[in-house]
């Protein structure tokens, strides 16, 4: 395989890949409400992290790296149309529990830059800094969507009547 | 349930979401044939085609995903698919004057081409491509006498340095039967281009240089884009593409 050769490090992308490929989309799909256009950035961005793995392997977190790339192809992207779905991609998982679809249905419905913020803070696991400076904004910032947030899923889980069935 | 449950639940419940298979990088390469004529830019290709390989399979769902459904039809057409050909036919003066009036898409947040560029014509049907810059718009009209409809959508080219670039997906006016796919793309350099198709069907795209463009009944989707020279040459061949995709 030419990569190999030219690339040097095809293995260590190709595990980078593997592992950070679906926290990604999960991420890109937060943001942008949209399966297809998710799944477009998102091959994009690795297409590109792939094209510039020398600078992205040494990159202090390279899912950061791509994360930003994608969300920039998102956003670059002229569109017609912005049709956003209105409720996450039904999945139905064999353990699906009560909270479950609440849960889903009421981050899918966050305001966007909330779902920004969760995105990169709890589906990616990134640092209020990394994420701060993904976004474009303070970390006071972040903290202060995250928080708003939690207190909405928390708000709607409370109304859908979870919160009394589980005590 | 504190913060941290909180956030645990929500990175749960989402991990039910996986990128589709076919997706995965396939590190194939761009094949350019070196030519006397082109012996510099084939070098230049030559030193970056690794890297364009993955990023053109990816690039392909990309642009897909620029072509928005904008209208469907008011009736069936197949038999209008039924009078499809390989090769395109000669382009029928009353279809194009149709599609002038009909195709431009107007309304939108942006401007889009309005300077007709192809008309891809394959029987009854054809396939019209605007083009201004690096953005375009395309049309598939079908008999506007009788049966049939059409439906545009609009996109945008956004790797002008790759020797092939294009755009793909299924589209349809209505149950499978009346599905198509289309493709519109750019090959500077190309004097014409062949698009072979998963059942082994050669398409033979209409080309204005730098841009060509195909369209078949159907759901047969791209196994190989050839790039030709003026002699019937392979310039470039394309050879890794990401499933179909219905144009959202």
């Amino acid at each position: 395989m030419e990569v190999a050769k030219s690339k040097g490090q095809p293995d260590e992308f190709a595990a980078f890949y593997a592992a950070a490929i679906d926290p990604t989309y999960r991420a890109v799909l937060l943001v942008t409400r949209h399966q297809a256009r998710a799944e477009d950035a998102v091959h994009e961005a690795f297409a590109r992290a792939y094209e510039h793995w020398d600078d992205v392997r040494i990159h202090p977190v390279p899912v950061a790296w791509v994360i930003r790339v994608a969300l920039n192809v998102h956003r670059s992207s002229w569109r017609i149309w912005q049709r956003e779905t209105s409720d996450p991609p039904e999945i139905a998982m064999v353990d699906e529990l009560p909270i479950d679809a609440m849960l889903l249905r009421a981050v899918w419905r966050l305001p966007r830059r909330q779902r920004q913020v969760v995105a990169l803070r709890v589906l990616l696991d990134l640092s209020s800094a990394q994420t701060a400076e993904t976004l474009g904004m303070s970390t006071g910032a972040v903290g202060s969507h995250l928080h708003r947030a939690l207190a909405a899923l928390r708000a709607s889980l409370v109304a859908t009547g979870y919160q009394e069935t589980q005590t | 349930m504190n913060d941290r449950e909180l956030m645990d639940e929500t990175r749960r419940v989402f991990e039910r979401y996986h990128v589709r298979p076919g997706f995965e990088p396939s590190f194939r390469e761009i094949d350019r044939t070196s030519t006397p004529s082109n012996h510099a830019a084939a070098g230049r290709r030559v030193r970056t085609r690794a890297a364009r390989g993955l990023a053109l399979v990816v690039l392909g769902s990309l642009l897909a995903s620029a072509f928005i459904w904008l209208q469907a039809p008011t009736g069936t057409a197949p038999s209008v698919f039924a009078s499809w050909q390989r090769v395109p036919t000669a382009p029928d003066p009353s279809l194009l004057g149709w599609a002038l009036q009909n195709c431009p898409i107007t309304g939108a947040q942006r401007t889009y081409p309005t300077a007709l560029v192809l008309q891809d014509q394959r029987g009854k049907a054809a396939f019209f491509v605007f083009a201004q810059g690096n953005d375009f718009s395309t049309c598939l009209g079908a008999d506007p006498q009788g049966r049939g409809g059409m439906s545009k959508s609009g996109g945008s080219f956004t790797h002008p340095g790759d020797p092939i670039e294009w755009s793909g997906g299924i589209q349809s006016w209505g149950p499978p039967d009346q599905s198509w796919i289309d493709v519109v793309g750019r090959a500077p350099g190309a004097t014409g281009v062949e698009i072979i198709r998963t059942d082994g069907v050669v398409v033979e795209a209409s080309v204005s240089s730098p841009l060509f463009a195909a369209w078949w009944p159907g759901r047969a989707w791209i196994t190989e884009i050839r790039e030709l020279g003026a002699n019937g040459e392979v310039l470039a061949s394309l050879r890794s593409f990401p499933p179909a995709q219905w144009s959202p």
